[in-house]
């Protein structure tokens, strides 16, 4: 498999996937209502979204898998970067949420966060390693 | 690790390109094993090898290593 191929692959899932997931968020905020109880349905509903998230993740976790091995040695590295900063900064916040009045963050947000994080360690290591933009 | 990637491409002049599609791998990858960036993975440094019909020392010198 060529890394072009690869690149294919991961944007054949990718984009249906992100239109699906946008597709699913209009759909479950003008679905579920805030008033009365939550039922099965609800909670199907809420985690609607997240089931294209992760068959997103999925093509990502293929795109790695499959591109070459310098490639592969870059995203990797990203990741862990990407990895590391999420945890440091979600573990300072918690201990920021738990000792001072700071807002309470959903835990939605972990996971922007970390692609924040992860894009920015591809930059920076494409970069170095003159690849241009490494993050796909 | 030093390698003589870079001579042995420019003697049957191939661009970088030439050589990542003949071996399967990037441009990049090229360069970066030309550069000293990265050391290929075995099955690699063997196809590299095939290629050029040398063994994987007369290619990679790991001396700087020992």
């Amino acid at each position: 498999m060529t890394n072009k191929q690869a690149k294919k692959r991961y944007f054949g899932v990718f984009v249906p996937s992100m239109v699906a997931y946008l597709t699913s968020v209009f759909g479950v905020s003008m679905g579920i209502s805030e008033e009365g109880p939550a039922t099965l349905l609800t909670y199907i509903m809420a985690l609607t979204p997240a089931v294209f998230v992760f068959v997103w993740m999925w093509a990502h976790a293929r795109f790695v898998l499959e591109i070459d091995e310098f490639l592969r040695m870059i995203q990797i590295k990203a990741i862990l970067w990407g990895l590391i900063a999420t945890m440091a900064a979600s573990t300072a916040w918690g201990f920021l949420e738990f000792f001072t009045p700071v807002p309470k963050l959903p835990i939605f947000y972990v996971m922007p966060g970390f692609y924040l994080f992860y894009g920015l360690a591809a930059v920076i290591i494409g970069k170095r390693d003159n690849v241009g933009c490494a993050m796909l | 690790m030093k390698n003589s990637l870079k001579t042995l491409r420019a003697e049957r002049d191939w661009s970088q390109a030439t050589l990542g599609k003949q071996l399967d791998v990037s441009r990049q990858t090229i360069n970066a094993i030309e550069t000293g960036k990265y050391d290929p993975s075995l099955p690699l440094a063997f196809k590299i090898a095939r290629l050029f019909e040398r063994s994987i020392e007369d290619i990679f010198d790991d001396k700087a290593l020992e």
